[in-house]
């Protein structure tokens, strides 16, 4: 079934309402991997009641309406659908607990050609309903590998502003180590697509194994980039996005390469030992230092 | 204020009601470490909505009434209590989700002797709130242990008979650092076992798993020997806390069996301490 762009472009999804509480900010920290070292302060922020905070994106997970893409019935073929790009504007820090909304709204769909595929992007405003404060926005894209050649051409969107990797070497490297149970752990937020728990289901989507959620490397890249420039205060982060360029495996210890400008930050992330590259063209903006 | 024999056996603890989900489920499977290797079917019989199972040794965390000894007039001193054993026989498989109502009460006091303290015997009824038939009776016993000397029932210290010789089984299984704080999300909030600053007041370096936590560590290690694929068979078992485990230490079952009977005692792997002794249980 070929992709019916039209009906995509105007799709509407329902408003999605969330409350959560800090047990579920706190999962969302664990399941990041943070508590590694139970004793340290800058770690048990994210995962203890006391002095919680929440990691900025958590909004990519609140709100959210998983699978919307397979529900549409728009003739997608989900199984060749990969994360392509994710990034987040924060307008305040994230309550570690309370209700928020979001409506889904599909901002352009591109056609890279029939073998290559197309890719569908969609963004989403995240409100608190109680004070009808604006927390952030949500953007994503999903490439679609079996739905090129759909001829989606008057729906291209332009590309977020991809910035320049800076010609030295890295500034900062973060070594996280994914835990092996992690995708089973992030799933609890909701994505529960077979394809990062079920041994078949990986297979037969043409992984050896389930990969973990492209929102969970995410969320440890905007862990790192917190520890290393933020002094690990949500407050300072404006905005942080990235390209996924290859599946990451739950237990792969990812380097998180970080050059550090002075009020935006430029990173890539790799599981040096299958040398493969999984984060790339990833970049974070932050607030000037006087309204820190 | 010396503890008061009559009135802790008229003691009546309140009912408690809990309903829980798949969600609940899985996360306390995640919480023992379940899903350390995400490849196992036994590990994931515990962790996937389309083919899951309760651990039994949930049963012990669903509707326990917490810290009942806190309240106002039990003549126990409470600060001085400490978990001592932890036991559950089933009448029937534990539900993946459900309303559950937890009926405790206490059944035996008894003296262990002024420098011991006193043992505080609860057993908790499990009663499936929808057709009301018991699931199961959870057994608890804590030590008072500012409370010996004042007389209570008679000891019910019974024999060992573990065969002991060379285990007929060992698993050893490695825990989280942040284990506690994973575990603690399946209901026990007690900072004992996530803030370093409470752990140190109470005399430890840093915090300390759950006991429970160990507790349902070694209901895995047990149903990974014996019953891997029907881990219902699991319908008895119970031990006994003796030392705290820190997370991130690594916990050796060792297992002993004899026809549907078996023996058991957990150990810190490479330390000789032992967390959990006197370890019992029964296959169906």
């Amino acid at each position: 079934m070929a992709l019916d762009y039209e009906k995509l472009i105007n799709w509407q999804e329902p408003e999605i309402i969330q409350r959560y509480s800090t047990q579920d900010t706190i999962l969302y920290g664990l399941s990041l991997g943070c508590g590694s070292n139970p004793v340290d302060e800058n770690d048990l922020c994210f995962v203890y009641e006391k002095k919680l905070k929440a990691i900025p994106s958590m909004a990519t997970i609140l709100a959210s309406p998983w699978g919307w893409l397979y529900r549409a019935q728009v003739g997608i073929n989900p199984t060749l659908a990969v994360h392509g790009f994710q990034g987040i504007h924060l307008y305040k820090s994230l309550p570690v607990a309370t209700e928020v909304g979001s409506i889904l709204k599909v901002t352009g769909i591109e056609d890279k050609g029939a073998n290559r595929g197309a890719v569908v992007w969609f963004e989403r405003n995240l409100y608190e309903t109680k004070s009808g404060d604006l927390l952030a926005t949500i953007e994503a894209s999903m490439f679609c590998r079996g739905d090129g050649g759909c001829g989606a051409t008057k729906h291209y969107q332009e590309h977020p502003q991809i910035k320049e990797r800076p010609n030295r070497p890295p500034d900062y490297t973060r070594h996280y180590v994914t835990l092996a149970q992690s995708a089973l752990i992030f799933r609890r937020h909701g994505d529960l697509n077979p394809i990062h728990a079920d041994p078949l289901a990986a297979l037969n989507a043409g992984f050896e194994k389930p990969i973990l959620h492209g929102l969970c490397t995410y969320g440890m890249a905007t862990k790192a980039i917190l520890e290393t420039c933020c002094d690990s205060n949500p407050q300072h982060l404006k905005s942080i996005s990235t390209f996924f360029s290859a599946p990451v495996f739950p237990g792969d210890a990812i380097d998180f390469r970080i050059w550090l400008n002075d009020n935006w930050a430029y990173f890539e992330a790799d599981v040096r030992l299958r040398d493969v590259v999984v984060l790339k063209s990833g970049s974070a903006e932050f607030y000037p230092t006087e309204n820190r | 204020m010396a503890l008061d024999y009559k009135t802790l056996k008229k003691w009546k603890i309140k009912d408690i009601e809990r309903t829980y989900s798949a969600k609940d489920t899985i996360l306390y499977a995640l919480g023992i470490g379940i899903g350390q290797n995400p490849l196992d079917e036994c590990q994931l019989q515990f962790i996937l909505e389309d083919r899951l199972r309760a651990l039994p040794a949930m049963s012990v965390v669903l509707a326990y009434p917490p810290l009942w000894y806190w309240e106002q007039g039990t003549t126990i001193d409470p600060i001085k209590v400490v978990h001592a054993e932890q036991g559950f026989v089933m009448h029937r498989p534990l539900p993946v989700s459900g309303t559950v109502i937890g009926k405790t009460h206490i059944t035996a006091v008894i003296d262990k002797g002024k420098s011991v303290g006193a043992l505080l015997r609860t057993e908790n009824q499990l009663i499936d709130k929808n057709d009301q038939n018991l699931i199961c009776t959870v057994t608890s016993a804590s030590m008072a242990r500012g409370d010996g000397g004042y007389g209570g029932d008679p000891d019910d210290q019974i024999e060992d008979e573990c065969p002991g010789g060379i285990p007929d089984a060992q698993i050893s299984i490695s825990t989280l650092p942040q284990a506690a704080l994973l575990y603690r999300l399946s209901g026990d909030y007690n900072p004992l076992h996530a803030d370093p600053e409470h752990a140190i007041k109470a005399g430890f370096s840093r915090p300390i798993l759950h006991g429970r936590m160990s507790f349902g560590l070694a209901n895995w290690a047990l149903i990974q020997s014996f019953c891997p694929t029907q881990p219902e068979l699991l319908v008895e078992m119970s031990a006994r806390f003796s030392k705290p485990v820190f997370p991130g230490e690594t916990l050796l079952t060792k297992m002993w069996r004899k026809d549907k009977k078996i023996w058991f005692s957990t150990e810190i792997l490479g330390s000789n301490k032992s967390v959990l002794t006197r370890g019992k249980a029964l296959l169906a």
